[in-house]
Order: C-alpha cells, then structure tokens, then sequence
C-alpha cells in the first residue's frame, strides 16, 4: 500500500464512504494474514483483524503521520496479537489448527505441488515454535516485505534489535527444519 | 566482530561494513551459515499465503459507527447543557428579582416587562433556536453516515 495521501487520511477522517472502503480492502488481507501467521487460528485472527481496524477508524484522529498508515495498523494488530497470546498462555490455551493456510499455487504439476504444499506447511508449523517477537519479525520481513525500520517502529523497538530478532529467528527455524528433516 | 554480528549485517539491509565482509569470507562457520540462512529465508516466503481474503467491512464500520456518532453527539450535548445552565440562571435571577419585586412600583413592574427592556429573554431564545436546528443537523449527520456506509456495502 502506497503512503496515504494526505487528502486521502482527511476523507478517512472525515469518514468519506469510499475512502473507509478503500482503506478497509486494502489493509484486511495483510492485517489478517499476518494475525493468523502469528496466532495460526484463522477464527482468532479474523477477529483480531477486524478488531484492529475498528480501533484503527476509532483513533485515527491520534494519528500523528510519523510512519504510515499501514505501519500504524499493524502497530495495532501487532499489540492486540501479542495480548492475546499472553491471555491464551495464561489460559493454557492451545493453538494449532490443522487447516492449512491457502499457499500461493501457480501451475504446478500434482506432484510438485503436493510437495511445495508440504514444504510450506513445513514452515509454517516451524514458524509456531518461535517466540512471538521472532516470528513477528519474521512474517512481517518475508511476507508482508517490511523494512527492518518498519518492523522497528510496529514493534517498538530499535532497529538493530529487530534485525538481530530476525537473524536469530532465521537461526531457530533453520534448527527446526533440520531437526524435523533428520526425525 | 563476532560471527552473529557479522552475519546480521551482511543478511540484513543496509550498508553491509568491510569488516562484515571480511569476517565472513575468512570464516568458515559463517561462509556455510549464511548460504543456509538465505535459504531458510527464502523458504518462508515461499510459504506466504497467497489468501487476501479481505474482512467484511459492514461489521467493522458498524462497530465504529455508534463511537463515532457518539463522538459527533458532543457538541449538541455540550450546547444542551450550556442552555439549560443559562435558563437556570436566567430563572434564577427573575425569581430574585421578583421577591424584591413586591416592593417594587408597578411601573417599574411594567418597565421590566417593556420590549425594550434589556433582559435575557431574547439571547436564551436565539441560542435556543441557534442550538435546536445544531442537534437536529448532527442527528441527521450520523443516521445519513450510517446509511451511506451501509449503502456503499
């Protein structure tokens, strides 16, 4: 998502009916996607995705364009998911649903595709044994193509931090696909 | 430099420093990790989901339609409030002056009630018309948003 024009955050603002609409269909995809990599329960994070922009519409008048507006959206979502996790480990709550996500397809053949899919799932339980922060700045570098000043800021930390939480994050998945490999 | 700082550099964006290079092409823990590390890299995004499945807007800008509504409302309360205060204290000061008033003269009794009298009466009046219209339009405002919100769906 390009940067918000600022006449653009004024009809959000103003609560102009297509600029909502538009600024709803592109930022619920991302900001669903990256709650359900994060939660991996696809009901959780559609709930928290839509939680995330009601509070994002409630308090755009606090945004101060310091980062953007997809920044400051997924510095939301990113807050709620983190609480949720702490609230579903104080619960003992367990995640893990075996519905896979949907991965990108192409034109593969049965096979190659049967084996991509697998590969992928791979992954995407690997990325379940992360701590939170790691596979945070996981999913928002690889999947949603974040800068490293981005991910700092919807993170709240430095810059060097988030880069060393992904250099040993990168490390923790490459353990667990070897491990899972050799098992 | 040691081998994590090193590899965080050079794997990361950025200006990658000389040392970096230089620590990585001469060690071999690190010349063997970073390929592994690319890989594993691109491997988790090639398990992106491809899904984009956007959420139902409706149920969003129908929980943020109330605040809103609510937040817009202020200004009428806030006016509603100002009135009723001034009718109070207009109230008040006829029924102070009225105690009094038995001592009064009637023509001084006729003189307050003069249309030209400088009274409060016509300033609480045109707020209050000023301010009834003011609620009416901000009600209207809201129900038309929801409805346009909705009717955009």
């Amino acid at each position: 998502m390009a940067e918000a024009p600022d006449e653009w955050l004024e009809q959000i603002k103003a609560g102009e009916p297509a600029a909502v609409q538009r600024l709803l269909d592109e930022l619920s995809g991302p900001v669903r996607r990256y709650l359900e990599g994060m939660l991996h329960n696809p009901a959780q994070a559609e709930d928290l995705a839509q939680e995330a922009l009601v509070r994002l519409l409630q308090h755009l008048g606090e945004f101060r364009q310091e980062a953007s507006l997809r920044t400051y959206t997924f510095q939301i979502a990113h807050n709620l998911a983190l609480n949720h996790l702490a609230a579903a480990s104080t619960r003992r709550e367990e995640y893990g649903s075996e519905e896979p996500l949907q991965a990108e397809d192409g034109h593969q053949g049965a096979l190659e595709m049967v084996a991509a899919k697998e590969d992928q799932r791979r992954v995407r339980q690997a990325l379940k044994l992360l701590a939170p922060q790691q596979r945070a700045v996981v999913i928002l570098r690889a999947w949603e193509d974040m800068s490293f000043k981005e991910i700092a800021r919807v993170m709240g930390l430095a810059e060097g931090t988030a880069k060393a939480h992904y250099f040993f994050a990168l490390r923790n998945l490459r353990h667990h696909l070897e491990a899972k490999n050799d098992a | 430099m040691t081998h994590e700082e090193a590899l965080i550099r050079v794997l990361c964006q950025g200006p990658v420093p000389v040392e970096a290079i230089s620590h990585v092409e001469a060690c071999d823990s690190c010349r063997s990790e970073l390929p592994a590390l690319r890989q594993t890299e691109s491997d988790i995004r090639r398990a992106k989901p491809a899904f984009q499945a956007r959420l139902d807007s409706r149920a969003v800008l129908q929980k943020v339609l109330p605040a809103r509504a609510h937040r817009r409302a202020w200004p009428a309360v806030a006016a509603a409030a100002l009135i009723a205060g001034l009718l109070g204290g207009w109230s008040f000061g006829r029924l102070a002056h009225s105690s009094p008033a038995a001592s009064l003269s009637a023509q001084e009794m006729a003189l307050a009630d003069a249309p030209w009298a400088p009274a409060g009466d016509d300033s609480t009046l045109s707020l209050l018309q000023a301010a009834y219209p003011m609620a009416e339009r901000f009600s209207a405002v809201t129900a038309a948003d929801a409805g346009s919100f909705i009717d955009s769906e």
